[in-house]
């Protein structure tokens, strides 16, 4: 019976009206996300973008437009530049050891360290902390006289840091609570990666003779690429936006020598209420990191092929 | 082979997105969180939409009828003093009041920005005076009626002419002050009189230059065995700014700031006083590189016998040393000046004109600065000079001996940008603490300064 309807019931199911009302019914179960999607990214960004060709100011006064003046202000300022660049320097300090460490740490879990569930346990905890929690405990580490690093290195015999209030120290200060705060996450995305290279391969390799480090370069790596090209294109991306441990670790101090574009248009915008100058560093900074994103893209995708 | 990509689609920035929420509206007081706040406000906002839709008027999202909304910046032991002040004013003349508190500093200000110019503005709101220039131009603000506070019981006379007259802009009075909340000086009295610098009266008077207070210091040290001064500015958005303007204020030297043109100094003076504070923090007086926190605690423990701090730490310091002194902050450069500023209570602009309204606001602001006894426990010097002559003031020390310090305040200078949380004090703030330091020198620590002040003048003022 049942072989016998099988293929008489199937093709009703692909023909004309039932597939009629599927057509009409999608667009409504997309409709919460579109009116959310609207609502909440396209309007701001079209707003935001009229907004950095005014004057407007968050009390409210001035919306008069003024081209792009706010563009040639914000070009020409160099604590624009300044936090630029010290945005960059904070992404290549903190994006290639965030995806090597995380990368050694998921291998040396994967490859069998005793006591497995503890060091993962330890290296993913630090992520789950809040970053008020993260920068608190920090600040207190680093505090010149009794704070745990200094008073160690002073009882060593050696002078103290001024991780956070030294410039030049102040940002790999900022780069090494940042790492040891999310290194757990590719961490994790390379660990459940490793997992899922089947055995079997594994075995031919023994097989043909293959030893460890035979195995990592040809195996393991080629294997997890996929994971690495996301996991490199998320921490960029995440690295560009720093904001909070710098808010709350120095406020962007020593100097303005940690001051990230994103704290200096929260400073402008916020503080300074000149929300139409904040939005046109925000839309230079969008540019900048569309041309990044799109090279990453390029670098990537001939990598895979 | 086919490999799939981890299940996880969450991203590490999600982790980034988390605090802000935090940072910028965490309610610092125990018993009322903002969820709860929020959900009361909600539940009373549509209470009144119901009721405002049935007698068909509605419209502003302001509660015309409800309790009168306040708003303030007071954590910690100022909170407590706050909430407990308001019911006293709320018991005594019937009237509900919904007080809000959020977070201190330049969040708050943006938050009270926004709501003014929104039309959502809270009836009365607590206000750091140096923040008034800011304000008050835009129109954020609604000036006060001097009848009606008559009425109350308040009057020009009953407060220091130097703090009234920073209450006004171009010839309107927006502020009634609270408090002054100077920047002043403690010490723990019973390492000075091992030092041996304590008067009869057992109290340090003997600073009148820059020089008695190096051998202070000295003296201090000597006793403690570590550092005589505690000074905490590392990383700090506003104690190393604190601590120079007033002292620059006591040279006389004076200053130039009007949006659109070059900010004048005398930076001869400003670098003698960079010049002596740098000597202070030698090491051996005062420490170069020590934080906010790191300071009091320096002080608390007795690793040093002297602290200069704002009045507001007085709690914490009398938790730990009883046997608390305090003075103003000694008048080392000739003229007496007292970095200060100043919690007053403004009328944040409203979109509807309530007279009803407006005169329980000016009831609520007489009822609150009259209860500056309660508020002076905080440490903060009432503004309301009624209050500073009971004797129960005058026996409340060391807030008494530093009491002075408010007739003689010296607040940001008047421009847009500066004041307290502001990215100007910062800046400032960062560049004297370089200085202090010791990698900037005095004279490059000043041009730096003023090189900051004059971008800030430079920039169209968005108020």
């Amino acid at each position: 019976m049942l072989t016998d309807l099988a293929p008489s019931v199937a093709p009703p199911i692909t023909q004309k009206t039932p597939a009629k009302v599927r057509k009409g019914s999608g667009f409504w179960f997309v409709v919460p996300f579109l009116v959310a999607f609207a609502m909440f990214l396209l309007w701001p960004i079209v707003s935001g973008l009229w907004m950095s060709l005014t004057n407007q100011s968050l009390t409210g006064s001035g919306a008069g437009f003024t081209g792009l003046s706010n563009y040639a202000e914000a070009l020409a300022d160099p604590a624009v530049w300044q936090s630029l660049w010290n945005t960059a320097v904070f992404t290549i300090a903190t994006a290639a050891p965030l995806v090597v460490l995380s990368f050694v740490m998921a291998y040396l879990v994967y490859v069998g360290l005793p006591g497995q569930w503890l060091w993962r346990m330890s290296f993913f905890t630090p992520y789950l902390l809040p970053v008020s929690v993260v920068t608190a405990l920090w600040q207190w580490m680093f505090q010149p006289g009794f704070g745990l690093i200094n008073s160690i290195l002073t009882q060593l015999g050696f002078a103290e840091i001024g991780f956070l209030d030294q410039q030049g120290v102040a940002m790999f200060s900022i780069v090494l609570v940042t790492i040891w705060w999310t290194v757990g996450f590719n961490f994790l995305l390379y660990l459940s990666a490793l997992q899922n290279i089947p055995d079997h391969v594994f075995e031919a390799a023994q097989l043909d003779g293959a030893g460890p480090w035979r195995r990592l370069v040809s195996i393991i790596v080629p294997m997890v690429n996929k994971t690495t090209i996301m996991i490199v294109m998320l921490q960029i991306l995440a690295s560009l936006k720093v904001f909070e441990q710098i808010y709350l670790l120095t406020a962007g101090g020593p100097r303005g020598s940690t001051r990230s574009v994103l704290e200096y248009i929260y400073d402008v915008g916020f503080s300074g209420y000149r929300l139409g100058y904040a939005s046109a560093i925000s839309y230079l900074f969008f540019a900048l990191i569309v041309v990044v994103a799109v090279v990453q893209l390029r670098i990537m995708n001939r990598k895979e092929h | 082979m086919k490999h799939e990509l981890p299940r996880a689609r969450y991203s590490s920035e999600q982790a980034t997105k988390r605090p802000l929420g935090s940072l910028l509206g965490s309610i610092s007081d125990a018993t009322f969180s903002r969820r709860s706040v929020f959900r009361s406000f909600a539940v009373t906002a549509g209470f009144f939409a119901l009721g405002g839709g049935l007698s068909a008027c509605g419209g502003s999202g302001h509660a015309a009828e409800g309790p009168l909304q306040t708003w303030d910046l007071f954590s910690g032991s100022d909170g407590i003093s706050m909430r407990s002040m308001i019911a006293n004013f709320s018991n005594e003349s019937a009237v509900t009041v919904r007080p809000v508190t959020l977070a201190w500093g330049s969040p708050y200000y943006t938050k009270l920005a926004m709501a003014a110019s929104s039309g959502k503005a809270p009836d009365t709101a607590i206000m750091h005076l140096s923040r008034l220039a800011g304000f008050a131009p835009g129109g954020l603000l609604e000036p006060y009626d001097l009848e009606l506070l008559a009425e109350f019981g308040v009057r020009e006379d009953d407060f220091a002419p130097a703090v009234w007259k920073n209450c006004h802009y171009e010839g309107q009075l927006f502020a009634i002050p609270l408090d002054t909340h100077p920047f002043v000086v403690f010490y723990n009295k019973d390492i000075a009189e091992k030092a041996g610098v304590l008067d009869g009266s057992g109290a340090i008077s003997s600073i009148t230059s820059a020089e008695d207070m190096i051998e202070v210091g000295q003296k201090l040290a000597k006793v403690t065995g570590k550092q005589g001064v505690s000074f905490g500015h590392v990383l700090d958005s506003a104690q190393s700014w604190r601590l120079f303007w007033g002292l620059y204020a006591q040279t006389g030297g004076g200053y130039t700031m009007e949006v659109g043109s070059p900010a004048v100094l005398d930076t001869a003076k400003a670098a003698e006083v960079l010049t002596f504070l740098t000597q202070m923090m030698d090491g051996k007086i005062a420490l170069k590189n020590q934080t906010y926190a790191g300071a009091i605690a320096d002080f608390t423990s007795g690793t040093t016998g002297l602290i200069l701090s704002g009045a507001w730490e007085m709690p914490a310091l009398k938790d730990a040393i009883p046997n608390l002194g305090a003075m103003p902050m000694p008048t080392m450069f000739g003229t007496p000046a007292n970095y200060s500023d100043s919690h007053s209570y403004v009328l944040p602009r409203q979109v509807s004109d309530d007279p009803q309204r407006r005169r329980t606001a000016h009831q609520f602001v007489a009822g609150i600065i009259k209860q500056g006894q309660k508020w002076a426990e905080a440490g903060h010097i009432p503004a309301y000079l009624p209050v500073q002559e009971t004797p129960d003031y005058q026996n409340l020390h060391p807030q008494v001996d530093y009491a002075a310090a408010g007739t003689t305040p010296v607040f940001d200078p008047p421009v847009w940008f500066s004041g307290a949380g502001t990215d100007f004090q910062n800046q400032l703030s960062q560049t004297i603490s370089a200085c202090f330091q010791g990698t900037l020198d005095p004279p490059a620590a000043v041009a730096s300064m003023l090189e900051i002040i004059n971008k800030m003048l430079s920039a169209p003022n968005p108020s």
